[in-house]
């Protein structure tokens, strides 16, 4: 079983409020292979059972659009004329059971900034984005 | 759990900064408005329950691989 205790500090992004449902984990990083693209996992530090499947949301819907508060620009440590596009907007994936198909939410995407290595999950609360977009038919 | 009746337009305060409204009723759904400070979060509790879903404990063998070979073969985007 892999160790999380020796991963180097400068790949582990860092949710400052967490992430709704998942109690204390707040330190995760990504992990990407090439048979998985393009999704990803994101992965607790603490806690090796804390592993979240996400899609970027532009796999999904090639037009999405986020909208940024400024208490999200604050948590994500936007710069001051950092471009937006630097920012990776990612939908947690529910995968597929016995009678659903596998599903993302668009409604509330992960977004990381690179540059901060800060997360959060931000809800677009007056959006019509979907919390269970199916990705298969069904 | 704290219970109280409320009517339409009445409202609820949380601590000195957030204040609850009751904006209108319909048959099953009641409309709320929300004032609190920029920091304190607000999102609907079915979020919590969509992330629990989504967690996989063993995400080497949770279909990943295979989930993603099927959306790239559906999806020329």
């Amino acid at each position: 079983m892999q160790s999380w205790n020796h991963v180097p500090p400068e790949s582990v992004v860092t949710f400052p409020e967490g992430i709704p449902g998942l109690a204390g984990a707040r330190k995760f990083v990504i992990l990407r292979s090439e048979e998985m693209e393009p999704i990803s996992v994101l992965q607790a530090i603490e806690d090796e059972h804390v592993s979240l499947p996400v899609i970027p949301v532009h796999a999904v819907d090639g037009d999405y659009r986020i909208a940024l508060s400024a208490q999200d620009r604050k948590t994500l440590a936007v710069g001051e004329g950092q471009n937006p596009s630097s920012l990776v907007c990612l939908a947690v994936l529910i995968l597929p059971g016995a009678e659903t198909p596998a599903a993302c939410n668009l409604l509330a995407p992960i977004v990381i900034n690179p540059a901060s290595m800060r997360g959060k999950q931000v809800v677009q609360i007056n959006s019509s984005y979907s919390a269970l977009q199916p990705l298969e038919a069904a | 759990m704290l219970v109280l009746q409320r009517h339409p337009g009445e409202s609820i305060r949380i601590g000195a900064d957030v204040e609850v409204y009751i904006l209108s009723i319909s048959r099953n759904q009641v409309k709320i408005g929300v004032v609190a400070p920029p920091e304190v979060e607000i999102y609907r509790s079915e979020l919590e329950e969509s992330n629990r879903r989504a967690v996989v404990e063993d995400w080497r063998n949770a279909g990943l691989a295979e989930l993603a070979q099927r959306l790239k073969k559906q999806d020329p985007k």
